[in-house]
């Protein structure tokens, strides 16, 4: 083998490790952040993990974790409707809380699809939408399929 | 080229097609959708006009409808509903029953229910026609806690208590010893409060007027309804485990 294909092969193998590492197993949650200053920014491939009442997104760099606290979670056939009361922002080492004004999150923790009332939007198995407001003006959705359920 | 560096070839094409289109559409600040100002994204979530200090002279924006005072924590005997309340229906964005002008509005106060009759429901509770009887049984058994920061908790719809001024005012419920008053706001469908109302067959109406059923729920918030065969006027705390009304004593 040569010197060059010895060179190739390393950044084949380099490649190949990225893009096994880049994106966490099953992550497909897409995140959409809209700032009061018309900004927008999309995360793709966010991990959503649910324990309790309480939703995770983790940003696929893993840099940001982002919490959504719920209540008053009510059944809506195999829907639950959950209203956010709390967000809180963890990244860089630093815990920031986020005001919220209102927001919907619906869960399908059903293992079929089901279709929200009063809309056309369907949720797949495990699948969740979120919908938040912030008192400074930013509007956040949230939507995929959740990677854990505890 | 011979064999060996096309087939390198090709394996570094396949790899580089392989790789996340999204993960160079994320580094961008970009995606499916279109940006109308993209900006390079930060490592994380950008958060950056949420998390940045309030200015100095500018607080966090409130909007109207959102509490504005304590209200007294003391409890007081139940009083006659409404017994002072003039209709002042003609002033704009008043309903007909709107409080007097030198009444306040009451706190939301978390983990409270009935107003100036909280812990006065010592009543036989009126069972839930719907229901057994079993814990959240209305639910699913998934158990109901107030979110903190809607009206009612959200029991009677997502009413943000920042932004009340986009929920349907229906009349007030007064605490004359106090001069405070109590909101009370439509109660909106596919809700646990709408569907209370549904099983006890309750309309509800705008409150103020006397001879009203009166259901407090979830964090000191009203709504009211006119009297039927099931359930006569009066005030009510409703027991969100058993999804039943309990009376005032």
């Amino acid at each position: 083998m040569t010197g060059l294909h010895q060179r190739v092969y390393t950044i084949v193998g380099l490649l190949v490790s990225v893009a096994l590492l880049s994106i966490p197993a099953n992550a497909a949650g897409v995140t959409r952040v809209q700032q009061s200053d018309g900004s927008v920014q999309v995360y793709q491939n966010v991990t959503m993990s649910l324990n309790g009442q309480t939703l995770r997104l983790r940003s696929r760099d893993r840099k940001g974790e982002l919490e959504v606290s719920s209540d008053a979670c009510s059944a809506m056939g195999a829907v639950q409707r959950c209203l956010p009361y709390s967000t809180v922002l963890r990244q860089h080492g630093q815990a920031h809380t986020i005001a919220l004004e209102r927001g919907t999150v619906f869960f399908n923790l059903s293992g079929d699809p089901q279709t929200l009332r009063h809309s056309s939007r369907r949720l797949g198995p495990h699948e969740v939408l979120v919908l938040l407001h912030t008192m400074r003006g930013t509007i956040v959705s949230v939507e995929g399929t959740l990677d854990t359920v505890k | 080229m011979n064999d060996s560096s096309k087939r390198i070839g090709t394996c570094l094409a396949l790899i580089v097609a392989l790789l996340p289109a999204t993960a160079f559409a994320q580094a961008h600040g970009g995606g499916a959708r279109p940006a109308p100002v993209s900006r390079p994204a930060p490592a994380g979530f950008n958060f950056n006009h949420d998390i940045a200090p309030a200015p100095a002279h500018q607080t966090v924006p409130i909007r109207s409808g959102a509490p504005q005072r304590v209200a007294t924590p003391e409890r007081r005997a139940p009083q006659p509903p409404n017994a002072a309340a003039p209709a002042r229906g003609n002033e704009p964005g008043r309903t007909a029953y709107a409080p007097p002008a030198n009444y306040h509005r009451a706190q939301f106060t978390p983990d409270q229910s009935g107003g100036p009759y909280g812990g006065h429901f010592g009543g036989h509770p009126i069972r839930n026609p719907r229901f057994d009887g079993r814990q959240y049984g209305w639910n699913n058994g998934a158990v109901w806690r107030p979110a903190p920061i809607y009206w009612g908790g959200g029991f009677w719809g997502p009413f943000a208590l920042a932004d009340l001024s986009a929920a349907v005012l229906f009349g007030s419920v007064l605490d004359a010893e106090n001069n405070v008053y109590y909101p009370s706001y439509q109660v909106e469908p596919d809700t646990p409060g709408y569907d209370i109302l549904n099983d006890y067959g309750l309309q509800q109406v705008e409150c103020g007027p006397p001879g009203l059923v009166e259901i407090w729920g979830p964090d000191d918030s009203v709504v009211c309804g006119g009297p039927n065969d099931e359930v006569a006027a009066g005030n009510y705390e409703v027991d969100p485990a058993t999804f039943s009304l309990v009376p005032a004593t």
